[in-house]
């Protein structure tokens, strides 16, 4: 059977190019990624924001030597690691991994000598110095500083943004490149304001002639901090698949054409609508359309009702209820959005379908909320689009009474899941899609109550969680093949705090297989780490 | 001694053989890829006469090969006359639109070549070769290439002897389920993809007659595909 890669950290930044399939809208972004202007792409988990931006960064390499744009990337996955005793960690930990990114960059590519360490002695220099081992070490005590909370961590090897600004002009003229772009990736935690109040201060202040920053975050991250202005300091991109797009099926297949084997493409050419219904259903999520089709990889009516059963009205809200778990105090909100989507906004959504069909009209999956809407409601929208039930589909739209507020999609995967058989019907309603109705709601539905009446509890919302109490959760929490998860059992690695710990060596000696595999899972295991603390 | 030694190589051959017609469920899928030779055979009515029935012929010649190697446990062996099979049938297919080819390659002057084969621009999947013999049937050759590019590319780590074609497969001849399985799946992936080509390279080409006599594997096998469902609804209607 094939083994698919759900995350774009588990494909090697070499192998991007071969599992891209392009369409206008990623082309577009890509190119706006590969530009002068900083770029910030917004989408919730698994819609392929790292993913477009390996491949402007592999595309850049391929042509830094006409273009003189050299391209670094980066990742803050691990940002919620820290647990140090420095109230500027994060931005100290944040140029520390820029810099070090930067320069291990131009010397992967030649621009820059370096010296071997050994070949230090020669030089009368000790042998193990390097001028970036002191940054390289910082990065790691602060990533290590899980394991002990609240140590002190010497960061004034850190320099200071202006001298960052500066060096880097310097290197750039020193090379003889015109540019570095910056691919910054997990940049805002969603959990942590003060995280994205810090990176979008970073952001506006790296700006430069030669550095163009570019960002992925997810829909919710709102706390821009007092500089940074969206939309003013970074062209905001939004990455949806346009489900009504008349390639949008074919574009699907073709991204899990790249991975699967001669057996499951025979099921999907035999089967076309049941894999159209979980195209539709995945609502533009590759990842989730992956994990879809994996689970149901015989393409039967049967397994893909199944999908409906196990995924979209279980899988899908676990998820979404395990951050109520980790973020106590946003629990009221997280929970409310749910019971908003599965009690309010489903049915009702259902019901004019039925309707709808029954009288050969369109159908509808979008929901309007008014943008008086109180803020603890838009609150949980946000969350409900940071987890990919919902999708911001355009705002400023008038409503039926000429009010102004956001239209959002609702998870088609979720509506369909309402239907008795969704193989056999969820194909006409998804046909039959339109923005053009959409389920309105008010500044002060009356479903909001539940939620407005526990406004006083959620005054003071913590930030972060608790990290012991993640680190103690058994391995099955994350987001991982079961394939894997049987390597990491096998292993001994039961929690998640053991998976974090295990060295590169021990994760590969579950995989006597090539060293390239081996990296590929190793990576695949921390990654769906990081992404599980990461919220 | 070298008597003993070939015969009980045999008697390992037909323990498999015997494993395999016990294996109820695997019995009755080799059974159908067995069976299924008889549609190739017909297939040959399509080209009948022409320069690359030749081909053809040897072509199902290697199915035959690869069914005696499977049934026998020679794992490696099914997979390379697969293989061979498909690359032989499908070069035929291209053949057929350039004929000296087909008359070069009878001559031992030509090789099949699968990078022809499976051209995006000129190969037999391609939109430009289906588009030319059967218009309306274009927009699915994408999922057919690709489905043709995997499946050839599985063989041929068995032609190889790429690592992974190892693993399973143990020095002793022994009916392995798993490996069984595979294959036979393969094999069924490579008749569909077999009759895609011949259905859309000759079908609109044929006579009523001809046509009628595919309407059953036709639409067996591709009735929901809009196109092949037209054929059909203008005759009966």
């Amino acid at each position: 059977m094939s083994d698919f890669f759900y995350r774009t950290e588990d494909i090697g930044p070499k192998d991007i190019l071969g599992y891209f399939v392009e369409t206008q809208e990623d082309r577009s972004a890509i190119d706006q990624l590969k530009g002068r202007n900083p770029t910030i792409l917004i989408g919730s988990r698994g819609v392929g924001k790292s993913f477009l931006m390996r491949v402007a960064e592999q595309e850049l390499l391929a042509e830094y030597k006409e273009s003189g744009i050299v391209p670094v990337y980066v990742t803050f996955v691990s940002s919620s690691l820290l647990r140090t005793a420095d109230p500027d960690q994060f931005r100290h930990w944040m140029l520390a991994r820029l810099c070090t990114a930067i320069l291990r960059t131009v010397r992967k590519i030649g621009l820059l000598a370096t010296t071997p360490a050994s070949a230090n002695i020669l030089a009368g220099l000790p042998a193990g110095h390097s001028d970036t081992a002191q940054l390289e070490s910082l990065v790691k005590s602060y990533e290590a500083s899980w394991k002990t909370p609240g140590q002190v961590v010497d960061a004034s090897v850190v320099p200071g943004i202006e001298d960052v600004k500066y060096a880097l002009e310097d290197l750039a003229e020193e090379i003889g490149i015109s540019r570095f772009s910056l691919f910054m990736d997990e940049a805002a935690h969603i959990f942590l304001p003060s995280q994205q109040r810090q990176f979008f201060t970073l952001f506006r202040d790296l700006r430069s002639h030669c550095i163009t920053c570019n960002a992925a975050v997810y829909p919710g991250v709102t706390s821009y901090g007092d500089t940074f202005q969206p939309n003013h300091d970074a062209t905001m991109i939004s990455i949806n698949r346009d489900v009504g797009a008349t390639t949008y099926i074919e574009s699907m297949r073709r991204i899990v054409e790249k991975q699967a084997d001669s057996r499951l493409l025979k099921q999907i050419s035999k089967n076309q609508q049941n894999f159209s219904i979980l195209a539709y259903a995945a609502t533009g999520n590759p990842r989730i359309l992956l994990k879809t089709v994996f689970s149901a990889s015989g393409m039967s009516s049967l397994e893909v009702n199944s999908v409906f059963r196990s995924f979209y009205r279980s899988d899908i809200w676990s998820e979404h209820s395990a951050l109520s778990e980790k973020y106590l105090g946003h629990a009221p909100v997280i929970d409310w959005g749910r019971n908003f989507i599965e009690d309010v906004v489903l049915p009702e959504l259902k019901k004019k379908n039925d309707s709808y069909l029954s009288s050969e009209r369109n159908s509808t999956s979008y929901i309007w909320i008014q943008r008086d809407a109180p803020e603890s409601v838009k609150e949980a929208l946000r969350i409900l689009c940071y987890t990919g039930v919902l999708t911001e589909h355009a705002t400023g739209m008038k409503g039926t009474r000429s009010e102004i507020g956001t239209r959002y999609l609702c998870n088609l995967g979720c509506l369909f899941a309402l239907e008795p058989n969704p193989a056999a019907s969820a194909f006409a309603v998804a046909k039959a899609l339109t923005p053009k109705r959409m389920s309105e709601f008010g500044a002060n539905h009356a479903s909001y109550k539940a939620l407005t009446d526990h406004e006083g509890e959620l005054g003071d919302i913590e930030e972060g969680f608790d990290l012991d109490e993640q680190l103690a959760k058994s391995n099955t929490v994350l987001d991982i093949t079961p394939w894997q998860l049987s390597k990491l059992d096998g292993l001994g690695l039961l929690t998640v705090g053991k998976v974090l710990d295990a060295g590169e060596d021990k994760l590969k000696e579950a995989y006597y297989v090539g060293d390239k595999r081996a990296r590929q899972m190793r990576n695949a295991a921390l990654a769906s780490v990081l992404e599980y603390l990461s919220g | 001694m070298i008597q003993e030694h070939y015969f009980g190589i045999l008697e390992k051959s037909q323990a498999a053989l015997q494993s395999l017609l016990h294996d109820a469920d695997r019995h009755s899928k080799f059974m159908a890829a067995h069976n299924d030779a008889g549609d190739l055979d017909s297939l040959e009515r399509l080209i009948a006469g022409r320069t690359e029935a030749n081909m053809y012929q040897l072509a199902r010649l290697e199915y035959q090969h690869a069914l005696y190697a499977a049934a026998f446990a020679q794992y490696r062996q099914a997979h390379v006359s697969l293989r061979l099979f498909f690359e032989l049938s499908l070069s035929g297919v291209l053949f057929s639109a350039h004929e000296i080819d087909a008359h070069l390659w009878l001559k031992g002057q030509k090789d099949s070549n699968w990078g022809a084969i499976s051209s995006n621009e000129t190969g037999v999947f391609s939109k430009a070769f289906v588009g030319a013999f059967f218009e309306d049937m274009k927009e699915y050759c994408p999922q057919y290439l690709a489905m043709a590019n995997k499946v050839y590319r599985e063989c041929s780590e068995f032609v190889h002897g790429n690592r992974a074609s190892f693993e399973g497969i143990d020095s002793q001849i022994n009916f392995l389920p798993d490996i069984i399985d595979s294959w036979l799946d393969r094999a069924d992936t490579i008749r569909i993809l077999v009759k895609f080509a011949f259905l859309t390279r000759y079908l609109p080409h044929t006579g009523g007659d001809i046509r009628n006599d595919f309407e059953q594997m036709a639409l067996e096998n591709f009735g929901h595909l809009a196109p092949i469902q037209a054929i059909y609804a203008g005759d009966s209607a």
